[in-house]
């Protein structure tokens, strides 16, 4: 399914779809709500009643759209599905971020915008969390100054110690590039690229289970050449989601 | 004599039924008669035998949408350089019903001919290219429905758009935010259709003197639910 609708973007051609086998469940609950839309806002116009068969055609988000037995459609939110029978007679587990997968969450996602050494920046970055206080992160880094711009990629380890909490500080240690070109008026200006070192602090909020927002205090000291070092202080907040 | 007939009777009763149970002689037999009595397939303890067929039953895969793909094209007005075409894809996950996050890259152009009229040009030619790319947080407020006559009515979304990125042209990164919001209809659970006004802020000197430099964009978009 989704590679054929992938493939229908790409080409903008209808979509001609064959018959489907959709998963067929039995109500449990006294009735499940149907709503227009895949939201707590949509108006429930329907009902279905304990006993009914659905079959459960797509999800998006916590909602679920179903078709009853005699056709009607509309969208059921998760919690009332978890009390629907399955065709061998057991109940549905819907698979959901729960405890579980907030315990064993791996790869996080984000955005960050912020100040480096004053001038005005942006991160995208993805980590991956190695074990409960070990993750590993992949940061670029995108700086529009006044007189320059600069790109900075690094790699880094930070130790949660308190990875459990919905206030998750960690420590943030890591090496990279930095890459610095004046801008085009500045006469005699010449590109800097250098290898960087970088060492910080950070704070994890959970804004729900899978939505984060982080702030980020980072000092990268610069490898300029032999004799010369220079450090730059970045602050950065920012949103992150992981899967 | 009659004690004695009493007595031979007695002693043919006992004896015969003593004879006629049989267990204390023959141990083995009755065990025998037991088994002949109960079919050998029963095992001792299992009274019935469920003629139940279990039911294996394949679970087909629910159908998860949450990632969104798309293209855009609509107008972009850059403070003190025009107003041009902007092409645009992007690609957002929705975190939950209420949140997505989102990223898009767009082209565009830029002129300084207003400039060039009073001999000052600006850019080394008059039309040059723009990129911008940014990340992006999404709210969905105001869910509802959009009705078509009296037939049709299409699921529908209001959202407010926040973003960061950066625009570049004539070799200068600009950190833009973005600030905006739109409409998304869907006349089709995998198809959207979008409307969205947009103001990318970035600050720049080009003109000499530093400020804040307001650029209004205004698109119309689709993109498939996959």
């Amino acid at each position: 399914m989704k590679v054929i609708r992938l493939a229908c973007l790409l080409l903008l051609i209808p979509l001609a779809m064959g018959a489907v086998a959709y998963q067929r469940v039995q109500v449990q609950d006294p009735y499940m709500d149907m709503h227009t839309g895949p939201g707590r806002g949509f108006p429930a116009v329907q009902i279905v009643e304990r006993g009914e068969w659905v079959e459960i055609l797509m999800r998006k988000t916590d909602w679920f759209k179903v078709r009853t037995e005699n056709g009607k459609e509309g969208w059921v939110v998760r919690s009332q599905m978890e009390k629907t029978l399955t065709g061998a007679g057991v109940r549905k587990n819907f698979r959901d971020v729960l405890m579980d997968d907030y315990l064993n969450r791996r790869l996080e996602v984000g955005f960050a915008a912020g100040r480096f050494d004053g001038d005005p920046s942006l991160s995208v970055r993805s980590s991956y969390r190695f074990n409960n206080f070990i993750v590993g992160e992949i940061n670029l880094s995108q700086v529009s100054g006044a007189f320059s711009s600069s790109r900075i990629v690094d790699l880094s380890l930070q130790i949660a110690p308190y990875s459990d909490n919905r206030f998750s500080p960690y420590f943030n240690l890591g090496f990279g590039h930095f890459k610095n070109e004046p801008k085009a008026p500045l006469v005699n200006a010449l590109d800097t690229s250098a290898t960087t070192a970088v060492v910080g602090v950070g704070l994890r909020v959970y804004l729900t289970r899978r939505f984060i927002v982080r702030a980020d205090f980072k000092n990268y000291v610069v490898m300029i050449d032999t004799d010369r070092n220079e450090e730059f202080q970045q602050w950065l907040t920012g949103f992150s989601f992981f899967f | 004599m009659l004690n004695k007939g009493i007595c031979k009777i007695l002693v043919l009763l006992f004896l015969t039924s003593f004879l006629a149970t049989g267990c204390s002689l023959h141990p083995g037999r009755g065990n025998d008669q037991k088994s002949q009595e109960v079919p050998p397939e029963e095992a001792p303890g299992q009274v019935i035998d469920p003629a139940v067929e279990r039911r294996d039953i394949s679970v087909p895969k629910i159908d998860t949408e949450n990632w969104e793909i798309g293209l855009y094209a609509g107008v972009l007005s850059v403070d003190d350089f025009g107003s041009r075409a902007i092409y645009g894809a992007r690609a957002a996950y929705h975190v939950s019903e209420d949140f997505f996050m989102e990223g898009a890259y767009a082209v565009s152009t830029v002129v300084d001919t207003s400039f060039r009229t009073i001999g000052l040009p600006i850019f080394p030619n008059e039309e040059e290219d723009l990129k911008f790319y940014s990340f992006s947080l999404g709210y969905n407020f105001l869910p509802g429905e959009v009705f078509v006559g009296t037939k049709w009515a299409m699921t529908s979304s209001m959202y407010f758009i926040f973003g960061v990125g950066n625009t570049e042209f004539i070799g200068e990164d600009e950190l833009t935010y973005s600030v905006g919001f739109g409409l998304r209809v869907l006349p089709r659970d995998y198809l959207t259709l979008r409307i969205e006004a947009k103001d990318n802020i970035f600050e720049s000197d080009l003109l000499g003197t530093n400020e804040y430099k307001h650029n209004m964009e205004f698109n119309l978009g689709f993109s498939v639910f996959f």
